[in-house]
């Protein structure tokens, strides 16, 4: 009967409510119960005088079960509060959020001139892999210097692309691949670049300097594999620490926790890309939402997910704080103690990691979200469906100040024809 | 990692210690508490089985409650005593094997029962207080008991001397 009634109540409550409310109440509970049963001496003994009843104490879980469930409905509407406090916007005294707002900024600064380091490395390769060939072909084809035999411009060459290619065995063929210093790759250009103008391109049999053109032209081929080499490895470089930086801070408004930060940077997308406010577009997507049942499901759940951690964090750390002062005050085992004292806060500081990687997640599920479903907002909304990008940025614009000051003259709406 | 981070830690390590410090100090200073996991009555011979918690059973045990208790109710060392509390006017008294098994259940102080022999009741009896040495189900266990009057006592007295003790056990039932 019991299963009956869960089943019941399950098709009436969402996944997100499951998820992101029920569980962690329930995990939580469970835990409190645990430590009262373990922690506090005479606990089992005073349940079983209260309830020493078997049937009453039978229907317990299943008054337990619908008390967790009042609780998880109370808990849910203070979440966005849970989360607006692990983003520091409230309960931090002022001085330590402008504190941590200034070492945000310092890392923000940080992680910016990686990234601004990243574009050189990357622009640095990048014209090498299209100008080096260009300069090989074209000392191979210079005129007037081929008489010059003299093979310390050969062996020198071949030196500084023996020493590149030592870098790219130690450096390159690893998981962690490195860049190639420049001047190694530099030396080994010019040099090489220095030979092929002295040596024939494709030397004869007669030829006596003919094992020297062919190791040139090995080490042509070399060195412009190392280079093109190099360029992917910046290229892979540069996307990841661009999109560290865009998914991590937002320069404009750097916030005093990790969490907010991400947020902000979150929110930001929608305003870059269709210059619409999260705040405008967000709520609105909701009413499109059931139209697209893939992006229905991925927003339900990246939603449950970064409830679940936020919940789960606030859980532990209010479990912690709490079961320090009452083992402290009423319990009676030192083992207990150390466990409550060390797990809890190591639990607590893996959910808010956790919290902050489904932000991230959410971030993602969020882009899809407005990608996908807004010309189905903008049908919604009565507009008419842009023909370009720049349009649509007008229209998302105009549609804002309209909703949100009442200066809608440039707005019209297309019905659709019943 | 950041000052305020560090500040976070030292502030939960410095609660951390305190509170541990505390913790130790109440559990040296504190008189052992234990709790009934059943209802006994007075005179009951405490065994380990009889308390919620083995920490600081060993002062419980072998001990005599002075007093009825209701299964959770807390004991002190207050509630204990080293040797049951008889009335002074007691009267004779015989002391006889009981069966281990049966001590907490029925067999127990001031509960009624019968000398036998074998499987023949010799007489009715009551239990005063019983004792097991050590005072769990490992070993042997003696009843302190009263027959229906003092002559009766008297006589059973006289043919415990005669046939020797060890025929003779206190039970619920001979059956």
């Amino acid at each position: 009967m019991f299963g009956t009634i869960f089943d019941k109540v399950q098709t009436l409550l969402s996944r997100t409510f499951w998820l992101g409310n029920f569980f962690p109440v329930l995990v939580f509970a469970l835990l409190n119960l645990a430590l009262a049963w373990i922690g506090i001496d005479g606990f089992s003994a005073w349940l079983a005088l209260k309830w020493p009843d078997a049937t009453v104490l039978s229907a317990v879980p299943a008054f337990g079960l619908i008390a967790v469930g009042i609780l998880g409905f109370v808990l849910a509407p203070l979440i966005p509060v849970f989360r607006s406090a692990l983003e520091g916007k409230i309960l931090l005294p002022p001085p330590w959020r402008e504190q941590l707002r200034a070492e945000f900024t310092a890392k923000a600064q940080e992680l910016h001139a990686s990234v601004r380091a990243a574009e050189a490395e990357f622009a640095f390769f990048d014209r090498l892999t299209t100008r080096a060939p260009d300069r090989f072909r074209a000392a191979r084809e210079a005129q007037g210097a081929r008489d010059d035999l003299n093979r310390a411009t050969y062996e020198r060459a071949m030196r500084a692309v023996g020493l590149l290619m030592d870098e790219v065995r130690r450096t390159q063929r690893t998981y962690d691949a490195r860049l190639l210093p420049h001047d190694l790759v530099t030396a080994a250009v010019e040099g090489l670049e220095d030979a092929l103008r002295q040596y024939p391109l494709d030397p004869g049999p007669a030829n006596p300097v003919r094992d020297v053109a062919q190791a040139l032209g090995r080490a042509q081929g070399e060195v412009q594999a190392a280079v093109r080499g190099a360029r992917d490895i910046a290229d892979r470089t540069l996307q990841g620490v661009e999109a560290d930086f865009r998914t991590s801070y937002l320069p404009t408004d750097i916030r005093p926790t990790r969490m907010g930060n991400s947020r902000a940077a979150m929110e930001q997308y929608p305003s870059v890309a269709y210059l619409a406010d999260f705040d405008f577009l967000w709520p609105r997507l909701r009413m499109v939402m059931s139209k697209n049942d893939t992006i229905r499901s991925a927003v339900e759940t990246a939603s449950a997910q970064l409830d679940f951690a936020v919940l789960m964090t606030v859980l532990a750390g209010a479990t912690a704080i709490v079961w320090l002062v009452v083992l402290t005050l009423f319990g009676d085992s030192i083992v207990l103690y150390f466990a409550v004292g060390l797990f809890l806060p190591a639990l607590t500081i893996f959910f808010y990691r956790l919290v902050e990687e489904s932000q991230r997640a959410f971030g993602g599920v969020m882009e899809m979200a407005v990608d996908g479903l807004r010309f189905e907002l903008l049908t919604a909304l009565r507009q008419p469906l842009p023909p370009t990008l720049e349009a649509e940025q007008r229209t998302w614009r105009e549609l804002q100040i309209a909703l949100y000051s009442g200066l809608g003259v440039n707005v019209r709406f297309r019905h659709p024809k019943s | 990692m950041n000052r305020l981070r560090l500040l976070a830690m030292g502030a939960w390590g410095l609660a951390f210690l305190v509170g541990l410090l505390v913790l130790v100090w109440r559990t040296i200073s504190a008189e052992p508490v234990q709790f009934a996991r059943q209802e006994m009555p007075a005179n009951h011979f405490v065994r380990r089985m009889d308390l919620s918690s083995p920490m600081g059973a060993d002062l419980f045990t072998g001990k005599y409650l002075r007093r009825r208790v209701i299964r959770g109710e807390t004991l002190t060392q207050r509630d204990v005593s080293p040797t049951p509390l008889l009335p002074t006017d007691a009267g004779p008294l015989l002391m006889m094997s009981t069966p281990v098994a049966s001590v907490g259940t029925t067999v127990e102080a001031q509960k009624k029962g019968e000398i036998c022999r074998d499987a023949d009741a010799v007489a009715a009896a009551e239990a005063v207080a019983i004792a097991c040495d050590p005072p769990d189900n490992s070993g042997t266990c003696h009843a302190l008991v009263r027959a229906a009057s003092a002559a009766d006592t008297k006589k059973l007295a006289e043919r415990l001397v005669k046939d020797g003790p060890t025929t003779f056990w206190f039970k619920a039932s001979c059956k």
